[in-house]
Order: C-alpha cells, then structure tokens, then sequence
C-alpha cells in the first residue's frame, strides 16, 4: 500500500547505456521489479536503480506508458477460465502509443517483460497477435522476415496436415 | 634343472660330433636329423610348454583388448560425426534466427503468451489459427506441439474438416481439459407434422456437419472425460427418418464437464417427446450421460433436464418456445430439485415452432425457488394478440423466487402494449421479495415505435437500489410512479439508457429529462415534489450537444439536519451506445 510520502518521492533510473531518469514514484512503481527493488533498499533515496537490460531510449517510451497509466488499479490475477478467453482489444491511447517500428515494439516486450508490467507486456503482445491473426503462414514469415526451415519431409507432413483441414 | 642341463650337454656333443666329422655344411644324416627332432621336441616340452600356453592366452586377451579398443574407436568416430552433423546443423538454425526478426528472439513464455492471443481471441476455428501458427517455422511448431492447451478446442461451428484433423487436434491436446463446439446443420429443414403426416420444407441449407457428424461424434466421445465444455447446436433432420449418429453419445461418462450449452432443434415438446427421431436419439443419449459437475446449463428450444447430473447446477438458462404444451409441470418441479441453483433464466420466444397444443392446467401450486439469486425473464417476439401472452404471463405467476437479489427482464421486438402490461405484472408480483435490490429492463424494437405512454410503477420496489432501463423506442414518455416516497427510501439510482444503434437515426436521439425540477442539470427534489418524473428523450439533446453520451440520473438520499431530501444529481457521461 502505497503512501502520500511515496507518491511525492522521486526515484532515479539508471539505463544500460547509463543514462539516468529521475521519476515519480507512482511512475516507476507500475513496474514490480522497481516497486520490489525499491522495498529492498528501503528509504535511501539517493540510491539509483539500475537496469542493465534497458536502454535509454526504450525506457523513455516505458515510462511514457507508465506515466499515462499512473492512476490505473493494479491488475487483477488471471483465472484458469481467463486464460482460454481473450481479446485483441487496445484502447486508443494505448493504440497509439504502439504504432511503432517492429524493433522498438519488440524491445517494449522485452522491456515489459523485464520490468514486470504485465499490463504493457499485453499491449505488445496483443500488437503482435493482431498482425499475425487471420494471416497465413507465407504472409508471417514475410511480415517477420522469418526464414521457412522445414525439411521437405516436414513440408510434406504440413500439405498433408492442410489438405485434412480443408474443408470439404 | 639337472634334466635340462643334460639335454643341453647331449646337444653339445652333437654339435661337437658333427664339427668333428667335418660334415658341417653337409646335410645332416636321417638318423641325425630324427634326433634333433627328438631333441626339439624334448625341449619344447620340457623347457617351453609351462609358459606357451599362458603367453598364448596374454596374447589372445590382447588380441581381443584391441579389437574392441578398434570398435570403441569406430564408435567414437561416429559419435564425433553426429556431434559434427548436430553442431553443424544447430549452427545453421542459428544463422536462421539471427537474421530474423525480432519475433524469433522473444523468450519463449511471451512468444507462447502471443499465440494465446492468436487463438484464444476467437470462438470459431481456434484450431485452424493453431494449425496456421505451427506452419510458420520449426522454432513456432515445436513450441505450439509442446503446448497441448492451443489443440484443445475443437469447433465445428462454420468450417468443418475431414476427421483425420479433428484426430489430430485431440491427439495434439494430450490431456488437455476439452473446449467442444458443434453445429448440426441440415441440408433442408422439414416441419414434419406426424399427426397430419405431411412434410413441409421450410428451408434450405447449406449440407455441413451431417456428413461427417458419426466420425466427429463417435472420436469426440472417445475423450468424453476431458470435456470441460460443449456446446451443441443440433437441427432436426430434414427427413423423418431414423439416424445412429447420436447413437454414440450414449453413456457418456463426462465427469469433468463443467459447462454445456444445448440447442436441440424444434419440433419437440422436451423430455424426450420429440416428432423428430433425430432429436429424440440426441435427446435419449443426452439423458445417458453421467455429467455431475455441469455448473452451468444452457439449453435452448428444449426443456431437457437430465437431473440425475445436474445436483451441482449453479447457473441455468433456457430458452423455449412460448409455453404451449410442455409439462410445465415436472419441469418446475425437476428444478426446485436443484438446491445449489442460484443463477435461473427463462427465455420465451415464438421464433421456435410448437406445433403442440396441449393447453396449461387452468390453475397450478407456485413453485418456489428460494435459492435462486439472479432471476432473468426475456420474452422474444411474443405479441399482445397471442395466446401465448396469457400462457406466459400464468407460467411465470407460478414461478416464485423470494430471495432473489437481482431480477432482470428483455421485452424484444414484442408489442409495446403487451410489454408494458407484462412488465408491470411482473413487477407488482415482487412486492414482498425482500432481498430485492436491482432491477435491470430493456425493451428493444428493430422498429421505430412510438410509446408515449410508459410507466413503471415504484411503489413495490419497497427495498430496491437501482432500477435501469434501456430502451429503443424513439419516442418515449416515461413516467415514474413515485406516490409514497417512504416505500422506496432505499432508492439510490435510477439509469435510463438510450437505445441500441440499430440504425443510423438512432445516432441523432436521446432521451431527456423534462420538468422544472431538472434545471441546470443538477436536480434537486424535495421530499413530498416526488410524485411524477416524466422523461422525454426529445429535450435531452442539449445534454447530446455537450457531447454526453448516456445519462445516468441518480437519485440519492441525502441526509440534512432539518428534513430528509432526495436530490438528483452525478449526472455522468458516459457510452450511451453500449452495442
């Protein structure tokens, strides 16, 4: 449970290419391993947090995600049955704030990941999982510049997987 | 010793006899010869034997020693070589990802959280999109066979595929927990009337499922104790003739089946008396199943109850065709069998044929629920001049839940007349269900109609909190009965939500609230000015005009030092448009 003393305090970031971000805590905090690592070190507030796996200019865009989601509740876990129904759904702002080059969103995802903000790790993944849904295995690989490296008898099993799919 | 020291002293002097007799580079003479064959021999025997034949042994040993260091060595070399190969191989793959992008790079749990996105997002043909997603790459198929819960759904709804797939899916989803969806479309939908012994084509349809529906049938049922859902939309067959198909169902052991969605084509009265033998196969072979953790049924155009699985029931839902000649009867008292039945809806809807007639017993003991929280009653289509309006209106009089928490009622594209007098009858019924705190009404027309006259009497909603209404008529005047402000000192809100977008002029109209009281936005009533709230969705467009979306009236008891006043107020603005 947070406090109004933290809410005011300020709390510093220190990147891989060791620049140095200094934010609100409510800002830092929607990340777990910040939040965590700030209840180890306790009150020293001089102490910088470093984050070796995030560089400068993608933490910027992190924390422009966690500075406009500051006031949101805190996630609420994932039942069984949730993990069988999802949607592709964005909100605008969140929508906008995604339409980036395909290397910046993945290294959001692997910055979420890291972090632990599992609401902007769905964002991506989400961007993700909406540029392959409906599409054909061709269209992916030509979309992620993924290379086929089936064996011909694999491409063999696959036509055959696909002629039992069609419908007929 | 002295043995081998006199042989030796025998062969010297052979030596020396033959040096002697100068006959050293002749041939030796027969006798000569023989003798040092003998003495050859003697001293191999005697001088050589006792180790000859451990040597031979060591040799042997060595021998072997080597053939197998030669075979151990053959094998290392082709283990050198498969390590080679593999390392070679492996090398390549790498050379592969690296130059892709960075989708191949992701760790694998959120690669893993990105298919689930994929396939979950959908309810038709997540198995296609899981099927799609293996073919990309050797790295995205090993991950999607190593995780079973993306073949676990089996939907046979709009695509159906030869069995050898759906065999392949529930192979793939090892002993994943079974999400089954399926439709039994017909390829011409008769209205087979026995008693008149004609047969009426009423429609056609494109032939799917029903060629291949035993082999789908019979391979899902082999998996039956990994259901966790199912649900089943099931036609009459076009002909009145007997099919084995559902033959297969029977005896079903579904022990893990949790929710199970039914909609047995029409032309039956439930219970199993249905015209259509199909649906009288499907219905026998349902009631064979042993299912007891369904928690929540839904069944639709079908009065089926297989209480013998249904004792941990929580939710229930069905929809029937207007209540003409079903045993109403032994269907409410199958279902006051049921004590863990919080969650209970009733759906009525003449878009379901009943061509029975069997008329309702003029008079029936109420049967009463007292576990059932959450009560639903939608109407579909039922018009004011239908029998079926005085069928309803006697089957839900008998229906009494007295602790029921949350009551919500759907009038849809019925005639306004019969909607506003059932609702009122309904709710007069209520006066005395203590527990009573929401009532939730819509009432939608794909008509614009006109209603001027609407109006929803409070007086019995003696403990209620909230009372929402939505509505698409596009022209309204509700009024709210609000006599004796005391029998309702627990209101709090009253919602009005504006029509569903069924057309584009829906856009453009909203409801309002009209009278002096409503000035400036901010209402503030005094106790004994509650008496009428007329609304009137025309004057509302100021409130559209200030960009609001949906109005939401509150009216909160507030608390002074002198008197007791009720102020409406926290208008929000919010989606008036839910759809």
């Amino acid at each position: 449970m947070s406090t109004t003393e933290d809410k005011t305090r300020k709390v510093k970031l220190v990147t891989s290419d060791n620049e140095e971000f200094e934010v609100d805590w409510e800002v830092a905090t929607r990340s777990v391993l910040i939040k965590h690592m700030l209840e180890d070190i306790g009150e020293s507030e001089e102490q910088a947090i470093p984050l070796p796996n995030v560089t400068a200019n993608v933490l910027k865009k992190v924390l422009e995600w966690c500075e406009h989601h500051r006031k949101d509740p805190e996630p609420a876990p994932e039942s069984s049955d949730d993990n069988r129904k999802r949607t592709l759904e964005i909100g605008d702002w969140d929508a906008k704030f995604i339409q980036v080059d395909q290397e910046m969103l993945f290294e959001i995802i692997l910055a979420a990941n890291y972090l632990d903000i599992k609401a902007l790790l769905d964002v991506g993944c989400k961007t993700v999982a909406n540029m392959i849904k409906g599409k054909q295995p061709e269209e992916i690989r030509k979309m992620f510049n993924i290379v086929n490296d089936f064996t011909p008898e694999e491409e063999a099993q696959i036509k055959k997987e696909n002629e039992w799919a069609e419908d007929r | 010793m002295a043995i081998k020291s006199e042989l030796v002293d025998k062969v010297e002097d052979l030596h020396r006899d033959w040096k002697a007799n100068d006959a050293h580079d002749s041939i030796l003479s027969e006798n000569g010869r023989k003798e040092m064959d003998f003495l050859n021999q003697v001293c191999y025997n005697t001088i050589l034997s006792e180790n000859i034949a451990a040597k031979r042994d060591a040799v042997r040993g060595a021998k072997e020693i080597v053939q197998s260091l030669a075979s151990i060595m053959n094998q290392m070399q082709s283990m050198a070589d498969d390590i080679t190969a593999i390392h070679s191989e492996a090398f390549q793959r790498m050379k592969l990802i690296e130059s892709m992008s960075g989708l191949a790079m992701l760790p694998q749990d959120i690669l893993l959280d990105i298919f689930r996105f994929v396939v979950f997002s959908t309810s038709d043909g997540r198995m296609f999109d899981t099927l799609r997603l293996s073919h990309v790459c050797r790295h995205f198929h090993e991950l999607v066979l190593d995780t079973p819960c993306l073949w676990s759904s089996i939907e046979l709804l709009t695509r159906f595929p030869s069995p050898e797939f759906v065999a392949l899916c529930l192979e793939r989803s090892k002993e994943s927990e079974l999400d089954i969806a399926f439709q039994c479309v017909c390829a011409e939908l008769f209205l087979y009337d026995e008693y008149r012994g004609a047969r009426h084509r009423i429609l056609n349809l494109v032939r799917y499922f029903r060629d291949k529906e035993e082999k789908y049938l019979s391979l899902l049922s082999r998996h039956s104790r990994r259901w966790r859902s199912l649900r089943g939309r099931i036609s009459p067959k076009s002909k009145p003739e007997e099919t084995s198909a559902f033959a297969v169902l029977r005896d079903i052991d579904a022990s893990n089946l949790q929710v199970l969605e039914l909609e047995v084509g029409g032309l039956h009265d439930g219970f199993g008396r249905s015209m259509c033998p199909m649906v009288r196969t499907a219905n026998s072979a349902f009631s064979s199943w042993r299912a007891p953790n369904i928690r929540l049924l839904s069944s639709i155009s079908t009065v089926w109850i297989p209480t013998r699985s249904l004792s941990n029931l929580q939710s229930l839902s069905i929809t029937l065709p207007e209540p003409g000649g079903w045993d109403v009867a032994s269907f409410f008292a199958a279902l006051s069998t049921l004590h863990y039945l919080s969650s209970f809806k009733l759906t009525f809807s003449s878009y379901f044929l009943n061509p029975f007639q069997a008329p309702l017993p003029a008079s029936f003991p109420a049967i009463s629920m007292p576990n059932i929280r959450e009560f639903e009653v939608e109407l579909t289509l039922v018009h004011h001049d239908s029998p079926a309006t005085e069928r309803i209106d006697k089957v839900l009089a008998w229906v009494r839940c007295p602790n029921v928490q949350r009551v919500f009622i759907r009038y849809d594209r019925c005639k306004v007349g019969m909607a506003s007098a059932s609702f009122d009858t309904i709710m007069s019924r209520m006066v005395d269900y203590k527990f009573l705190t929401s009532v939730k009404a819509i009432f939608f027309s794909h008509n614009d109609q006109k209603y001027e006259r609407f109006r929803v009497n409070l007086n019995y909603l003696g403990v209620i909190k909230q009372f929402e209404i939505q509505t698409s008529f596009t022209t309204l005047n509700l009024t709210f009965a609000l006599r004796g402000a005391d029998r309702y000192s627990t209101l709090e809100t009253i919602q009005i939500r504006g029509p569903r977008p069924w057309g584009s002029s829906f856009r453009r109209t909203f409801i309002k609230i009209a009278g002096e009281q409503f000035e400036n936005e901010v209402i503030s009533l005094e106790q004994r000015a509650l008496e009428d709230i007329v609304l009137r969705r025309e004057e509302l467009q100021k409130w559209r005009d200030a960009s609001a979306e949906e109005i939401v009236v509150g009216l909160f008891r507030e608390k002074s030092d002198d008197s007791t006043r009720y102020t409406l107020e926290n208008v929000r603005v919010v989606n008036l448009f839910p759809y």
